[in-house]
């Protein structure tokens, strides 16, 4: 029986696409891809498909796709039926709250107005601290929005912490640390555990090595 | 004014309905065969029902309106409640044990734009005041076999395994709610990470890592007693050895198998569960499992075990029939009574509809495709 693979374009792609060619996988053609949507691996009976972090969630929810690579940071705002079943230590970050030193974020009175690209995220890290927050959803580059006054303090993503240097933003918390994990279909796992507990041992192999 | 259904609910065409009834009929077939009687429940329970049945209730995936007393109602978001409601108000006089059956819709909420419907068909049975699982694995063996599906298994467990060692070793009901869910949903690194937070033995953290990924055939069991901790655990698994080698006594072998690391409704399921799979469905097609405390919460204690198969995901795996015809008989209107009768007699054996048209002048028939 062969496997699809859902693949997060993007940041993750070319470390997991990495790890793959680490345990032996064939993913010259994922490499070379041109405009073709299903990749096939050349030494497995592998399909790749690449897609956006948060339709890997739901290509590996509905079964489309057996197994799934994906960031935790979207794990995490969507919440959803599958199993995670390996941490792949890439692509390594953590959501964090930061704000201007003058925000005073967690000693303001009343309600705090928190931008970010992860709504669900930011809701439970201020649920479980007991602040009073308004959530304002940014699509686009979340550290603008507290530099023009739009909003108190940010949750987002930091993978070097440049960005927020060079605006004075602050990082006053570390809410979770990401890296990417491999999800897989609850039915996939009854209907083709042998295959893919091999896929999940290649992996950890590569993770082993690379630890 | 726009026209659409609320939240995702959908419309059924007739060939999608016809799909479900005969699958459904096949299903029921079985049941009765095996004894059970079908009962049908309103559609809406009041919330009190459900709060009093469960002690973790997902109340937020409950669809919720008001009585003319203002008192709090559900759509019914499964079919065990309702029917153990039933056998403890309306059945109160009848003798144990009660064997009833059901084909029914039941709502649950769901996220937006998932693809999923909030209104989805459960076809099952709860065998009440009994503590013999065998037959009602056997009853959802041979439906599975009805069912017309090429390939499935049913995976065997009992929420008993982690329900038992996580009281030996976790003082606070929060931390084993959190053990459980992180089982249930293999989530390895998140579980790993929870028990580092305790200082446990090497034993102990080992079980509680190898649990949710051992599944498999009788090995696995084999596999669980070696990591078991306590004597308690080991007769559990002893059990299940029981009641699997039985089935594969009576040549379901092929058919079964066990997944240990199936761990959902914590403190509803107090013995055997499990879950049926098939090829193309994204998840359980079938779950079931033994509820001993739920009738004692009605106010009537009878232990009791149930299933119900998913019948969306069931009937979109199963192929379209054959195209059916039917006779449209058209005719002039000064011969409507002729072509009343001809219809009459050629439904004998065919569907026929009539059609009137001023400009014949003698009747025809003629075969036309049903959608």
């Amino acid at each position: 029986m062969s496997l699809r693979i859902a693949l997060t374009k993007g940041r993750l792609e070319d470390k997991t696409l990495t790890m793959l060619e680490q345990a032996g996988y064939g993913t010259e053609k994922v490499r070379n891809k041109g405009r073709a949507l299903v990749l096939s691996d050349t030494v497995h009976p592998i399909e790749y498909v690449l897609v956006k972090s948060n339709d890997c969630i739901t290509y590996v929810e509905h079964g489309a796709a057996d197994i799934g690579v994906v960031g935790k940071d979207t794990l995490l705002e969507n919440e959803g039926d599958y199993y995670e079943m390996l941490d792949l230590k890439t692509g390594k970050c953590c959501f964090i709250v930061a704000a201007l030193p003058q925000a005073q974020l967690f000693s303001k009175k009343g309600r705090v107005r928190i931008g970010t690209k992860y709504p669900h995220v930011a809701r439970q890290y201020f649920l479980s601290r007991n602040m009073d927050v308004e959530i304002i959803k940014i699509d686009g580059s979340v550290e603008l929005s507290p530099l023009i006054g739009l909003v108190d303090g940010i949750v987002d993503i930091m993978e070097t912490g440049s960005t927020l240097k060079a605006n004075a933003l602050q990082v006053l918390d570390v809410v979770s640390e990401i890296s990417a994990r491999v999800i897989v279909n609850k039915a996939s796992w009854k209907l083709k555990k042998d295959e893919i507990t091999q896929v999940l041992a290649d992996l950890k192999k590569a993770v082993d090595q690379n630890a | 004014m726009e026209l659409r259904t609320p939240f995702s609910c959908r419309d059924l065409l007739s060939r999608d309905l016809r799909k479900r009834k005969a699958l459904c009929r096949r299903i029921l077939d079985v049941f009765d065969s095996f004894g059970f009687e079908e009962v049908s429940t309103p559609a809406m329970e009041y919330y009190q029902t459900y709060n009093q049945a469960f002690s973790t209730l997902e109340d937020r995936r409950m669809v919720k309106l008001f009585d003319e007393h203002q008192d709090i109602v559900t759509l019914r978001m499964d079919m065990t409640v309702p029917i153990a409601r039933l056998a403890a108000t309306a059945l109160n006089n009848a003798s144990a044990p009660l064997r009833l059956c059901y084909w029914s819709d039941v709502w649950k909420l769901r996220k937006a734009l998932s693809g999923r419907t909030i209104q989805t068909s459960d076809c099952g049975v709860e065998l009440i005041g009994s503590d013999d699982d065998r037959q009602v694995l056997v009853c959802a063996l041979e439906a599975l076999k009805a069912s017309g599906l090429d390939a499935w298994r049913l995976e065997l467990s009992d929420a008993r395994l982690l329900q038992n060692a996580a009281h030996l070793v976790f003082e606070n009901e929060e931390d084993i709610v959190t053990l459980a869910d992180l089982s249930d949903k293999k989530s390895m690194v998140e579980l790993e990470a929870f028990l580092d937070k305790f200082d446990l033995g090497e034993d102990i953290r080992r079980f509680f890592l190898s649990l949710p990924i051992l599944d498999g055939g009788f090995e696995s069991l084999e596999q669980a007693r070696n990591l078991a901790f306590d004597e308690g655990t080991r007769h559990v698994l002893d059990e299940l050895e029981a009641t699997g080698r039985f089935l594969e006594s009576l040549g379901y072998g092929e058919m079964i198998g066990f997944d240990l690391g199936k761990l959902p409704h914590l403190n509803y399921y107090t013995g055997l569960i499990f879950e049926a799979f098939v090829p193309g469905a994204s998840g359980a097609v079938l779950s079931g499992g033994r509820y001993d405390n739920l009738m004692a919460a009605f106010g009537r204690p009878m232990p009791s075990i149930g299933f119900a198969f998913k019948i969306d995901p069931l009937a979109a795996l199963i192929p379209d029939q054959e195209e059916r015809k039917k006779i449209v008989v058209a005719y002039p209107p000064h011969m409507a009574k002729e072509a009343f009768e001809e219809a009459g007699r050629l439904r004998a054996s065919f569907a026929v509809c009539l059609l009137e048209d001023a400009a014949l002048d003698m009747i025809e028939t003629r075969m036309e495709v049903r959608p």
